[in-house]
């Protein structure tokens, strides 16, 4: 798969508002690519609405949640093994994101978390992870430590999952927010839900057909899939539905948490 | 007021602040679990980064996209 993205200027990035570029040609000189930015013909594109949320505290996993730490709970809970016969030995590694589930599956092992430690865990809400990926929502398009990507350095080459904490956290102190595999989110997936949101601690729409996901390379960038549309395989295409979603836990406690 | 910016205008040592200073929920974990269930349950509680919480502008790049790919040698 070749790179998508479009050449905007580094002027709009850095000092236009949050989300809305100027496009232009790849010649032009204050040109800078921006993976996973779309225009079409003529369009100005825009990310407006902006609008205002206030979150209140709350704890999130540094990593996303490895097979390692999966396997641990399907044994232990006597469900069944998370993709068995579905991946290689080299995708299938201990420390590698548990991926391949259904969304209640991520959300089960993050109140199982919550049921054994006396926290209340779950999935993160779309607007706490992108609060988090922004560190505490700073003007980024990325969750990278500098809040720019560079391939290798700071983000992984390509698709695929890598060893969680491959790369350098974002200032908050937060993994793979703009890498590895992608996340399932709490929240019912409506694409303007964001812009009607209630603005203290929103947790998406009351319903819906798919959820929301989140981390891609570009933090604003949002996706969504059916939460129980299970993987599977076909002689055609090989793996198919959403093989590279995993997650991590939140802790909705306004205190920080340590262990006794 | 911040506890850093107060240990910085009473001269209090900055170590001394830390605790004081916030109010911090306790977990223990349960011994009778499976040594490898209390390893996960520990290292989740360890592994937590605490968010503190605040407004800011929420935003989106349209269009949504579905994560929906196929492809072989996964």
């Amino acid at each position: 798969m070749g790179d998508v993205g479009a050449y905007i200027t580094s002027k709009s990035f850095n000092e236009g508002p949050l989300g809305s570029y100027e496009f232009v040609d790849k010649n032009h000189p204050d040109a800078m690519w921006m993976p996973w930015v779309f225009q079409a013909a003529g369009e100005k594109r825009t990310a407006e609405p902006v609008h205002k949320v206030t979150l209140s505290s709350y704890s999130m996993g540094k990593y996303e949640v490895t097979f390692e730490a999966f396997d641990v709970y399907t044994q232990a809970t006597g469900n069944p093994v998370l993709a068995e016969g579905m991946l290689g030995k080299r995708s299938r590694k201990p420390r590698k994101p548990a991926h391949l589930m259904t969304w209640q599956q991520a959300r089960d092992y993050c109140l199982w978390l919550g049921e054994n430690t006396g926290l209340n865990m779950d999935l993160p809400t779309e607007a706490q992870w992108e609060y988090a990926a922004r560190s505490r929502g700073k003007k980024v398009a990325y969750g990278t430590d500098t809040g720019m990507p560079k391939k290798g350095t700071n983000i992984g080459p390509g698709l695929g999952v890598e060893k969680v904490g491959s790369y350098p956290p974002n200032p908050l102190g937060l993994y793979d927010m703009s890498a590895n595999a992608k996340e399932w989110m709490l929240d019912w997936f409506a694409p303007d839900y964001y812009a009607n949101s209630p603005e203290v601690d929103p947790r998406g729409p009351e319903s819906g057909t798919e959820k929301s996901v989140r981390s891609g390379k570009v933090v604003l960038q949002r996706y969504h899939e059916p939460p129980k549309a299970a993987p599977r395989i076909t002689k055609e295409f090989g793996y198919e539905g959403h093989p590279y979603v995993g997650f991590r836990c939140v802790v909705n406690e306004d205190k920080p948490i340590i262990l006794k | 007021m911040k506890c850093s910016l107060m240990a910085v205008l009473t001269a209090l040592p900055l170590g001394a602040c830390a605790d004081a200073g916030q109010l911090k929920t306790e977990v223990t974990i349960n011994e009778t679990l499976p040594e490898e269930v209390q390893t996960v349950l520990r290292r989740s509680v360890e592994n937590l980064v605490f968010v503190e919480g605040g407004a800011f502008r929420w935003v989106m790049l349209a269009p949504t996209l579905r994560v929906k790919v196929s492809m072989r040698g996964h």
